[in-house]
């Protein structure tokens, strides 16, 4: 391990595929909404604008992948603010007006206006669909922005019988993510069989939930992040489900605390029409995740309890305080006893040896 | 370099070794002030002479090479490796074992060991107690409690001249690591891993000695530490958690069906004209 430390004269220089390694590595390990602080570092550190903008240009989509950012779309006119470097990490504590009409009914929630970037609804690399409004949204990973969007193509939709489900699902969900995520985002996209028409056989559609929170002032931050996988079976009226949540929090005042939590789980309900069939899944998700919720309390309380128990006492066996000036006398009479023992015994092995 | 130290700051904790070699190999010219101003989780090696363990840190190496507490040798061997002043190694030498048996005390286990030194510049000298414990079931758990758990104590104090009162300034900076982790079906996998550092001085008479006062405050900040980490690495985090997710069904005036029910009786009272 110290070899790794070489004295100044003897460092061996990185070529610019090593530094641009280095530098998306900690790119993609940033914390939830804390990627424009450490990419504003790691420019710093690598004093090459070249060599940042290609570990950047790598990195970011890999990142707002994972974390499944959401962005604002602009409106249908194409007005749309260039967000900047400060309001991109305070914008999911900023309060969201909506504005009303666009042919969607009465004044819709902050969330009709955002776009998921996720996997499962990647069009390329820079184009991601929004299934809620059927548009696509180009965006700028680097300066995690939406560019644009235009209206989804019929192939990148799916089928009216699958999108029924689908938006049945959705609507479910959204009213689930309101009242559980303070600024939550969500999607549902079909991920399988969008070209079914309702004549048996089986499709599956992805609900994405993404959260996260982010106080500068308070120093901390993080995300949640559950995807669930819904396998619809209509010849066996099945529906199959399986979850994955995920969990981290960051904490960095006057140090640098982190939570990492993974959890996986499935279950599965009865398939019945499309508004019922939209009720029990997300009846199920919403079940699903409350339970481990409660688990984590629970663990967390249980950690707390053990953890201390089982690395330093409170106080030692005696119940007082340690008696430092005994100990110094005590520790010089046992080192001495300590010799004469270790001695005797390197003695005794001498003898065993000349046997 | 304060970026560095600001990327290490949001780096995860149990990444904490290559994000360091990263950016020692990254700004070469920086290494000396990087190696010396982060803390790692400290390693451990053998001292083959006394067949004691001994820990790892930038105050006891030389090169490559680094020096054991019990023997004052360095491993590997190095020809005319740093060595502390005859008197700065007694006291070293006393230091280590009063320390350890503090350590079995409080700890039940795990490794400690002292390293003393003379700054560069300034009077005075400094020392290093640094305390390793591994409370994972295998290790030295000795309840089987955790999983996995480790806690990495440095405390590095800088001492004063003694004065004409008989006093002397001793500076204490302390940083303690923690990881944690524990898998299983109910909640799955659950990882914090962290560090949080705090400072603490004083003025104090020298009558009882340098180790015994270094030691009461070394005692007092781990005391604190202890307590701390229950409200920062347990709390803080619970805290973040909380503001992500609502435990739903609950009737508290602040949670969401807490605030909808409250708006839903005030519309209900506006509507009958109250």
């Amino acid at each position: 391990m110290a070899n790794h430390y070489e004295d100044e004269d003897d460092t061996v220089e990185l070529d610019d595929f090593q530094k641009v390694s280095l530098a998306k590595w900690f790119l993609q390990n940033a914390p939830s909404e804390e990627m424009q602080h450490v990419a504003k570092d790691v420019r710093e550190v690598l004093t090459n604008d070249r060599l940042y903008d290609q570990a950047a240009a790598e990195a970011f989509p890999e990142y707002n992948l994972k974390e499944m950012i959401s962005l604002e779309m602009p409106n249908g006119t194409g007005q749309h603010e260039e967000i900047g470097f400060e309001s991109a990490s305070e914008k999911s504590s900023s309060s969201f007006t909506p504005f009303c009409g666009n042919g969607m009914g009465s004044c819709a929630p902050a969330m009709w206006w955002q776009v998921l970037v996720s996997r499962y609804g990647e069009v390329d690399g820079s184009h991601y669909l929004d299934p809620r409004t059927a548009q696509v949204a180009a965006v700028d990973h680097v300066k995690q922005i939406c560019k644009s969007v235009r209206p989804a193509s019929d192939d990148e939709l799916p089928s009216n019988y699958v999108e029924q489900y689908r938006a049945s699902v959705d609507a479910e969900v959204l009213k689930y993510v309101e009242e559980a995520y303070p600024r939550g985002s969500c999607s549902v996209y079909c991920t399988n069989g969008k070209n079914n028409h309702g004549d048996g056989g089986e499709f599956e559609l992805t609900v994405v939930i993404s959260t996260s929170s982010f106080s500068p002032k308070n120093f901390r931050g993080g995300r949640w992040r559950s995807v669930w996988t819904v396998e619809l079976n209509e010849e066996n009226e099945s529906v199959e489900l399986r979850g994955h949540i995920h969990v981290n929090a960051h904490y960095f005042e006057e140090g640098n605390v982190q939570l990492a939590t993974s959890y996986e789980c499935s279950d599965s309900t009865v398939m019945q029409d499309v508004i019922e069939t939209g009720v029990s899944i997300v009846a199920v998700i919403r079940h699903q995740e409350s339970e481990y919720l409660a688990a984590l309390e629970d663990k967390y309380s249980t950690l707390s309890d053990t953890t201390f128990k089982e690395l330093r006492r409170k106080l030692p066996v005696t119940r007082t305080q340690f008696s430092w000036d005994n100990a110094l006398q005590l520790s010089l009479s046992r080192e001495a006893a300590r010799q004469i023992s270790m001695s005797s015994r390197v003695q005794s092995l001498a003898r065993v040896e000349e046997v | 370099m304060e970026a560095a130290m600001d990327l290490m700051r949001r780096m995860p904790p149990c990444e904490s070794e290559k994000a360091l070699q990263s950016l020692v190999q990254l700004l070469p010219h920086l290494s000396q002030d990087l190696l010396s101003r982060v803390d790692q989780p400290l390693q451990v090696a053998t001292d083959e002479e006394t067949q004691k363990d001994f820990l790892l840190c930038d105050y006891n190496r030389d090169g490559d090479s680094h020096r054991s507490p019990w023997s004052s040798l360095y491993y590997p061997p190095l020809e005319d490796g740093t060595q502390p002043s005859k008197d700065l190694r007694q006291m070293e030498i006393e230091a280590n074992a009063v320390f350890a048996i503090y350590r079995d005390q409080y700890y039940e286990g795990g490794i400690s060991s002292v390293y003393m030194w003379e700054p560069e510049e300034g009077d005075g000298f400094a020392a290093c107690f640094l305390i390793k414990k591994d409370g994972s079931e295998g290790a030295d758990g000795r309840r089987g409690l955790l999983q996995h758990g480790v806690w990495d104590a440095i405390h590095v104090i800088e001492v004063g001249e003694v004065d004409e009162n008989g006093q002397a300034h001793y500076c204490l900076t302390s940083t303690v690591m923690l990881a944690l982790r524990s898998e299983n079906k109910v909640s799955g996998t659950f990882s914090m891993s962290g560090s949080i550092t705090r400072q603490m001085e004083d003025t104090l008479d020298v009558t009882d000695g340098h180790i015994t006062n270094m030691g009461r405050m070394i005692e007092e900040m781990e005391s604190k530490l202890r307590n701390g980490l229950d409200q920062v690495y347990f709390g803080k985090t619970k805290e973040v958690v909380s503001t992500l997710r609502e435990p739903l069904g609950m009737m508290s005036a602040s949670s969401f069906t807490g605030q909808s029910i409250q708006s839903n009786i005030i519309n209900d009272m506006l509507r009958r004209g109250m």
